[in-house]
């Protein structure tokens, strides 16, 4: 059953999944977009932004759930018969079409209300439909171009355009259909910095002139805070956060939202009580409640929240040595050690002198205490035989005399997962998903080939996509057998 | 004297050959001046060549004889019916595979055939017409033609389809088209230049096959290629050379009609 019309809502996805060979590409996507709103899907290639657009374009099926439009269940309804539009990625461009025809060819296959009604037999009315006339689709085209500003490109070939000036015919070519959306699927990407800078600034006038609704889909995170109204935060296919750019940018909702959007420090720490948290061996008073006693958190800083005193000041929270200090045009960015092992990243605008000692002080206000993902790696699995268990398809000796076939799961540190730059020395083999800097290691995501994400703490930055290998020391692996009953 | 010099110079050059890239070519163009350019002079200079003396009197026997002018038409004929139904069925086929994504190696089973001979594939064709009593005419002619060529419309037309980027048929279905619509406005035209490789490798060797319709008509009815093959073994050397230099001029005239219209697009594909 559809879900009662909302007047503002003009798209709606209902948990909608998507899989391509049994791989989730999008999992359970439940989102609602406002009429006349400039929504951005953000986050790294592969995170499913792109099959997520495609699905309100009507380019693909959702595997399950429910697209709506203006409140009709669209799930199924070919492309050609959507009210949206699109501007691709490659601009898709017919080559074999003049920049006029590009444009006009939506327009050649629109009818519209002749004004003429006829009755059919059965005494419905209907309105006839006309073709528009050459001199309305001229008229229309001619305006989209100006739109674009090509007024005088109508009868040039697409190839012999440059980048920008494709972009622009396709923008023309898609919203000269008045579509109630227009989806834009990375639209800037090949564009150079200054042409993309002024591009976004085009758009967003085009947005507000128009009024239409804007689904823009980037991997670009400045892009995404400059233009949208929404921010719509995905990472292997899961929503992360749906927010205003600034709220994105001042709560972000998880570790990877921080460290995806803009700069951050991200530390591990620990929520003694409300109100009060501890790292870097200190605590410190926070804004943030409700989370359990001595809760493993992590914590998220801006660089440009953290303010440096003199180290003798009254109010400075701790101190730290300076490590490098770089000018960046409107700020300084310092780095400082803190105990002689967490790294700070700062901006301010003092220079100060590196091997200087500073005062540093963050208001309570700004320190961002999230929820841990995850604390420990767990795995059900089986022994494979006494002192051998089978973890992710791979045979890893271990301390446990449990017989073969015995139901157990396994838990191991995130510090004693290790990591091979050649997948043959490891047990098993993966691939790095993600690597986030948390102050003195790296916590890296790095998934096997059953699907299953270690968490892994290392010393070392592994390049996000590289194939690594993964092992663990026998005595590392905490197994327990699970509870008779879940033994067959 | 001299001749020592000259064998010094020689000993020279031998010493100082180097094995540089233009040397492979050698063999090649060596093979070329011997079976091309060598039969075409032979045939350019008997057609001028009437009792041992330089004459256009071989153009006048075959420009005067009807017979041969018919069946000079005839042979156009069957090619233009032979590539458009090479077109008509090879389309489809090839709009098909480049769907599927065991497209690729249905095309290589369509293509295995060309690895028998022509002439015993054509003679087998003879036998089984005659087997279930099909009148050999040209009917059979025409199916023959078509068997033999139609892989190589096919393959030319499936490469290109194959390449088309799927963006454009998006782009098309997004903006309104319907998937009749999005196949006649996008892939049909981005298509033309597989069309047109697909026309020159058929039309060209159909009006100047040889046997196929010798034998699938019994004789009945002549194409201009077993017309001058027939000219060449009544030894009228002079009107055959004729008729072989028309040939090759109709090859270069459709070649260059083809180029025209192309722009020189075939040339990117794999023909």
């Amino acid at each position: 059953m559809a879900p009662k019309k909302k007047k503002n809502v003009i798209i709606e996805l209902k948990n909608v999944c998507k899989d391509y060979n049994g791989k989730p590409a999008v999992k359970n996507v439940s989102m609602s977009i406002k009429r006349g709103e400039f929504v951005t899907f953000l986050g790294p290639s592969g995170c499913g932004k792109t099959t997520t657009l495609r699905m309100i374009a009507g380019f693909e099926k959702p595997t399950s759930g429910t697209v709506y439009f203006n409140g009709e269940d669209i799930t199924t309804l070919p492309p050609h018969l959507r009210n949206v539009n699109t501007v691709f990625q490659k601009y898709a461009l017919f080559p074999h079409l003049n920049v006029f025809k590009n444009i006009a060819f939506g327009l050649k296959l629109k009818r519209i209300p002749s004004g003429e009604t006829y009755t059919d037999k059965e005494g419905n009315k209907y309105e006839k439909l006309r073709k528009l006339t050459k001199q309305e689709i001229a008229d229309k085209v001619n305006s989209a171009l100006k739109l674009v500003d090509l007024e005088d490109y109508g009868h040039r070939n697409v190839n012999s355009l440059s980048g920008g000036q494709q972009q622009r015919v396709a923008i023309a070519r898609a919203l000269v259909n008045e579509p109630e959306v227009l989806l834009l699927d990375e639209p800037l990407g090949a564009l150079d910095l200054k042409m993309r800078k002024d591009m976004q600034i085009e758009l967003m006038n085009m947005h507000k002139k128009i009024g239409i609704t804007f689904i823009y889909v980037t991997h670009d995170q400045e892009e995404a805070l400059t233009m949208s109204d929404t921010i719509v935060v995905m990472r292997d296919g899961v929503i992360q956060q749906i927010a205003t750019p600034q709220k994105i940018y001042d709560e972000p909702a998880n570790a990877f939202v921080a460290d995806f959007i803009g700069e951050s420090n991200i530390f591990s720490g620990v929520m003694i009580e409300d109100f009060k948290v501890e790292f870097f061996g200190k605590t410190f008073e926070c804004v943030d409640k409700g989370f359990k006693h001595n809760e493993p958190i992590d914590v998220i800083i801006r660089p440009e929240d953290i303010y440096v005193l003199p180290p003798d000041n009254a109010a400075s929270m701790m101190t730290g040595q300076v490590t490098s200090c770089v000018f960046k045009g409107d700020h300084y960015q310092i780095l400082a050690l803190i105990d002689g092992e967490n790294e700070l990243l700062i901006h301010d605008t003092t220079e100060v002198k590196v091997n200087d000692e500073i005062g540093i002080f963050i208001k309570p206000f700004d320190l961002h205490i999230m929820h841990k993902a995850r604390i420990i790696n767990e795995i059900e699995t089986e022994m494979w035989d006494t002192g051998v268990v089978e973890i992710c398809g791979g045979k890893f000796p271990c301390k446990s005399d449990l017989p073969g076939g015995t139901r157990v799961k396994v838990s191991i540190d995130f510090d004693d997962v290790q990591v091979f730059d050649d997948e043959e020395d490891g047990i098993i083999g993966g691939e790095v998903v993600s690597s986030i800097y948390k102050g003195s290691y790296y916590q890296c995501i790095v998934r096997a080939d059953n699907h299953y994400n270690f968490f892994v703490d290392t010393d070392d930055d592994w390049l996000k996509g590289d194939r690594v290998g993964i092992s663990v020391a026998p005595e590392k692996l905490i197994i327990e057998a699970l509870p008779a009953e879940e033994n067959k | 004297m001299k001749a020592k010099e000259f064998g010094k110079k020689l000993i020279g050059k031998v010493r100082n050959f180097r094995l540089t890239r233009s040397v492979f070519s050698y063999p090649y163009i060596l093979f070329m001046l011997i079976f091309v350019v060598t039969p075409l002079v032979i045939v350019l200079v008997n057609a001028f060549i009437y009792d041992g003396h330089f004459s256009f009197r071989n153009f006048g026997a075959f420009f005067t004889d009807s017979s041969s002018l018919s069946v000079l038409a005839t042979s156009l004929a069957v090619g233009v019916i032979t590539t458009v139904l090479c077109l008509v069925i090879g389309y489809p086929v090839a709009y098909i595979l480049s769907k599927w994504s065991s497209g690729s190696i249905i095309v290589v089973l369509i293509i295995l055939p060309m690895w028998v001979n022509f002439l015993i594939r054509t003679y087998a064709l003879q036998n089984i017409f005659e087997g279930i009593g099909i009148k050999l005419g040209m009917g059979t002619v025409i199916f023959g033609m078509v068997y033999n060529f139609i892989p190589y419309m096919i393959m030319p037309l499936h490469t290109t389809i194959t390449n088309i980027d799927k963006c454009y048929a998006e782009a098309a279905q997004d903006l309104g088209a319907n998937p009749v619509v999005t196949f006649l406005k996008t892939t049909l035209p981005l298509s033309v230049p597989g069309i047109i490789s697909g026309i020159t490798m058929v039309f060209i060797p159909t009006i100047s096959a040889f046997a196929i319709s010798e034998l699938l008509s019994k004789n009945s009815i002549m194409l201009f290629g077993d017309s001058i093959n027939l000219k060449f073994t009544n030894q009228l050397y002079g009107v055959g050379s004729v008729m072989s230099l028309l040939m090759l001029v109709l090859v270069l005239i459709s070649n260059f009609i083809i180029g025209k219209i192309n722009k020189g697009e075939a040339a990117r594909n794999l023909w």
